[in-house]
């Protein structure tokens, strides 16, 4: 047994070890005919006989040589070896050719390999839990705002004492972005995000703590230990990697917190539930001190193994009725499930299959322009090939011959895709405004290598093989005694050529019209009413101390306003809790009054915090009333700012200030309604108005604050005054850095961004391949009719006549393949309606102008051979026979 | 063609068999040895040439049947010797009960077949 693989072994082994067998079989043929030799002497033969008969004994060396090394070889890959060295040495001969057109599959593959890099992680893999296809997310599907998609802790319990699809679940509270954590001790005050996670968390996920252990449950009990988890990077970034931190306490918001556990370098909460943020550290959610805070949890469930997710779906449709008799407030209960990884990476699917799709036809222009490549290639080389099928070779030995050029060429260009996708995924993996989930998965990996590898050889099979079937199935007396002029052959060559072309052109339109209507979507989507003012504002974190009582905070950030305000080049200045395009919630409202709605149908409302001088800082245009100022405090009746959907909806046709409106079931204390402001964008740049409203912050606590500041002053300037301002006041007040507010449209932009700037560079690549293959076969059709030409010249025809005639069969060319492009286009933009915005799939400026740049790209392909063939001399092309 | 080829494969058999009974008399032997020794056995019967034995020598001994070594031969001369490894002779004990079973049966046969046609 072992014999026999060693044996497999020695024979696979042996085409690479030639040089030495053949060494060996030298010398020993030598010594044998030495001693034949030898003992002809002996016999009395003379010297010169006795090597004669020694040599006639032996027969042919070459035979001898080549029946030794069928021997010890497999005879099959003997040849593949042989194609690949003469493979070599054909490229070797044509450096410009072989360059191009590795180039040529390096831009395709590579584009390949770094979309599958991206894909893989987000589409194919699993995520990176324990069993992760049995994790299922379930939300309410009241609206878009995270307030709509959570639950109570009540119904959460429900949920858990009667579903019994699942294993285990779980819940964390999705509100934590509203918190405020302040790490002290052992370097700067640090804000710090943490998330406060349910009981067995970290067990449904199947994440086990690197060092320590996971929280006890006294731990989520009201006032139990305070007990903290920090994720690896926080370890390794703020404690060295202390190994004996677990066990110690660390100050959080200055109370010490035990440090009970740490977690996996490779478990990373942000990138899978909260793409673009970073969470630090994780302590316990106290369920019992939640339970009167409305809908604050995201519900996470571990399926029992072999209980299916329809399976659970059909359990919730079952309890959902069963859970809303229990309480007459959750009358309008509801739940979706979903697997966890349609929740991550659902939404970015459909750009991703769309991007899939589209390096998917690159690689196919890529094909089609390396067989017009080959084509030409093998047009050049056809006497070579006539020659060797004349000496003995068979068909399909030549076929395999072109076919083993075309995968060594796509392996060569693979090889420099691999380190073209490495550097394109390093980048994106970098990107610090890319709000992608996973992003740190995405990378080129074991898979995607394989998989570069495996496209290779199909690139280069695909692309090979048209080549490979004419070459073979020519008979090779024609062949020799082809001549260019008039052969119908050359003529079918032609033709096959257009062909390609046609289909090159045909594709490069489709991904041009593609990209251009993701274009017009992105310019739209810029030109979208955000409601605030971007441009020139910065916003940074600050986190009061969290010992103060609420008068000293009132009087801390007033005072933060005034100092700031004063710093020479400050427009404006305020503060809010929550930011456009960045954490929401929401609140019912309703107008005092009027009929009460039951709580399902009143009005949901995002709700913010803010302090006075927000709306100038931000740049919300104020439209009635007027803004909070100091004057609203604790003890002074409540005061509330409406955007204008709520004033319509809550009062339509009527004035909106000076109204009475209720939150919260509270309508002893209501709101007074004092200003109206223009509505602003909060979950998307898509997703048109939605209700808001604004509470002053005397009136409300928050946990921390954003500070947006407006300013005519360099944005490094003012956040170095503003930074000493603010240390006088309290050096640990500013917990982040100061970032653009354009940053908020930025990182809301950024998938989109992402897959238009990716399918823009598809399109130049693929606009450029036409334009090469344009070139390659017009110029060929030109040399093919040089004597035609020369005819027509002799006949009287002018250069222009004749360059007419070139472009015009150019256009004719490129026509037909802008025709069929823009019918399959106008089929496939269905496809990516749902990524447009204010787009129509057929919108006619973007067929057109692709239509017209495509054309145009064609005649500028053909304008170099159009030139040649006007300066053809008649008499040259005439005598050239 | 394929006749050809059918003919050498006959032959490639009997020919490794012939080359390990070869070694296993004369021991240690070179590959004009071995040749040589074919040839007088068989009456220039078997082998087309003595460089035909090559291919032979390289497949036994990559099916690790015999063992090859560079040395010097009796007139002093270098030359590669191959000698039967512990599997060739087991080989050639079970190949050539073999052989001597296959003929005779065949050989019966054919008698039988004489007997039949008179």
């Amino acid at each position: 047994m072992k014999g026999t693989l060693s044996r497999i072994l020695r024979r696979l082994a042996a085409p690479f070890r030639h040089r030495d067998a053949d060494a060996d079989l030298h010398d020993e043929i030598a010594a044998h005919l030495q001693l034949a030799t030898d003992e002809h002497l002996q016999r009395g033969a003379s010297p010169g006989e006795a090597r004669r008969l020694a040599a006639l004994a032996f027969g042919g060396v070459d035979g001898a040589r080549e029946r030794h090394r069928d021997a010890r070889s497999l005879p099959a890959l003997d040849i593949v070896r042989q194609d690949v060295v003469y493979a070599l040495r054909g490229f070797k001969r044509e450096p410009g050719f072989t360059l191009i057109a590795i180039l040529i599959l390096a831009l395709g593959i590579g584009a390949n390999t770094a979309v599958f890099s991206v894909v893989n992680p987000l589409l194919l893999r699993q995520l990176p839990f324990r069993d992760a296809e049995r994790l299922v997310w379930i939300e309410d599907t009241r609206g878009t705002g995270l307030s709509n998609l959570t639950y109570q802790v009540g119904v959460f319990e429900e949920m858990q004492r009667h579903a019994r699809s699942f294993e285990r679940m779980t819940a964390y509270f999705a509100f934590f972005g509203y918190g405020s954590f302040k790490l002290t001790g052992g370097g700067d005050a640090e804000r710090v995000s943490a998330v406060n996670i349910g009981p067995e968390f970290f067990e449904v996920l199947g994440v086990r703590p690197s060092a320590g252990r996971l929280f006890a449950q006294e731990e989520m009990a009201p006032n139990g230990p305070k007990a903290v988890i920090l994720t690896h990077a926080l370890w390794q970034r703020r404690f060295a990697s202390d190994p004996s931190l677990v066990g110690r306490t660390i100050t959080i918001n200055d109370q010490a917190y035990n440090v009970v556990g740490l977690l996996p370098a490779d478990f990373d909460f942000g990138s899978v539930f909260a793409p673009g943020v970073k969470v630090d550290l994780f302590l316990p959610a106290v369920f019992d001190e939640m339970r009167n805070w409305g809908n604050t949890l995201s519900v996470i469930g571990r399926l029992r193994p072999g209980v299916s997710l329809d399976a659970a779906r059909a359990e919730f449709e079952g309890l959902i009725p069963r859970l809303i008799q229990l309480r007459p407030e959750w009358q309008y209960l509801d739940a979706r499930l979903l697997s966890l990884k349609d929740h991550v990476s659902g939404r970015l699917t459909r750009s991703l299959i769309v991007l899939w799709c589209a390096v998917g036809l690159v690689i196919l222009i890529v094909c089609a322009n390396l067989s017009n490549l080959l084509l030409a290639r093998t047009a050049a080389r056809s006497k070579e090939f006539a020659v060797r099928m004349a000496l003995g070779a068979g068909r399909l030995r030549l076929i395999r011959q072109l076919l083993t050029e075309g995968i060594v060429l796509a392996l060569a260009g693979a090889a420099l895709a691999a380190l073209l996708a490495y550097g394109l995924t390093s980048m994106l993996r970098s990107s610090a405004t890319l709000s992608l989930p996973l992003l740190a998965r995405v990378g080129v990996d074991a898979t995607a290598l394989a998989f570069t590898a495996g496209l290779a050889i199909v690139t280069g099979v695909a692309f090979g093989l048209l080549p490979a079937l004419r070459v073979s199935g020519r008979k090779p007396q024609e062949a020799l005694k082809e001549q260019s002029r008039g052969s119908t052959d050359g003529r079918r060559h032609v033709w096959v050529r257009s062909a390609l072309v046609v289909a090159e052109v045909a594709l490069a339109c489709v991904l041009l019209v593609g990209a251009g209507l993701l274009l017009r979507s992105f310019f739209a989507l810029q030109q979208v009413e955000l409601g605030f003012e971007p441009s020139r504002a910065v916003v940074a974190r600050i986190d009061p101390s969290g010992t103060l009582s609420p008068e000293q905070r009132t009087a801390l950030l007033e005072e933060v306003r005034r100092r700031v305000a004063a710093i020479p080049g400050v427009e404006a200045v305020g503060h809010t809790d929550a930011l456009p395009l960045d954490r929401n919630r929401s609140w019912g409202l309703q107008a005092m009054g009027q009929e009460e709605k039951p709580s399902g149908e009143s009005l949901d409302a995002f709700v913010y915090v803010v302090g006075p001088g927000y709306f100038d800082a931000m740049g919300i245009p104020l439209k009635a009333g007027r803004d909070f100022s100091n004057e609203d405090t604790s003890t002074r009746p409540r005061v509330l700012i409406v955007s204008e959907t709520v004033a319509r909806h809550l009062w339509p046709g009527e004035q909106a200030v000076g109204r009475l409106a209720d939150s919260g079931g509270n309508p002893d204390k209501p709101f007074h309604v004092i200003g109206v402001v223009a509505d602003v964008r909060q979950t998307s740049l898509e997703e048109g108005a939605a209700p808001q409203m604004y509470v002053v912050h005397t009136q409300r606590v928050a946990g921390g604050y954003d500070l947006v500041i407006r300013s005519t002053l360099p944005s490094t300037v003012l956040t170095s005054s503003v930074r000493a301002t603010l240390a006088t006041i309290d050096p640990t007040l500013v917990t982040s850095e100061f970032r653009p507010v354009q940053g908020l449209v930025e990182r809301v932009m950024s998938p989109r961004r992402f897959l238009l700037t990716l399918l823009t560079g598809f399109s130049v690549l693929a606009l450029v391949l036409a334009c090469l293959g344009i070139y390659g076969v017009v110029s060929y059709g030109v040399s093919q009719r040089v004597h035609e030409i020369g005819l027509r010249m002799a006949l009287g025809a002018t250069g222009t006549d004749v360059c007419r005639l070139v472009l015009s069969s150019t256009v004719r060319l490129a026509g037909i393949g802008v025709g069929l492009g823009l019918v399959a286009s106008f089929m496939l933009a269905r496809l990516i309606a749902t990524l447009l915005f204010e787009t129509s799939p057929t919108d006619l400026a973007t067929f057109g102008i692709t239509a017209a740049l495509l054309t145009l790209v064609a005649l500028v392909a053909a304008v170099v051979p159009a030139i040649r063939a006007a300066c053809i001399s008649p008499l040259t092309a005439l005598r050239t026979e | 063609m394929p006749q050809k080829t059918s003919r050498v494969d006959l032959l490639q058999g009997t020919l490794d068999l012939m080359v390990l009974q070869t070694l296993q008399t004369l021991g240690p032997q070179h590959g004009y040895g071995i040749a040589r020794r074919i040839e007088q056995v068989s009456g220039n019967s078997v082998l087309l040439n003595q460089g035909t034995i090559y291919a032979s020598l390289v497949r036994l001994q990559q099916r690790g049947l015999i063992d090859a070594e560079w040395g010097t031969s009796d007139n002093n001369r270098r030359a590669k010797f191959y000698a039967l490894t512990r599997r060739g002779r087991a080989q050639l004990k079970e190949q050539a009960a073999n052989w001597h079973r296959i003929s005779d049966v065949v050989g019966r046969v054919l008698a039988g077949a004489e007997g039949t046609g008179e």
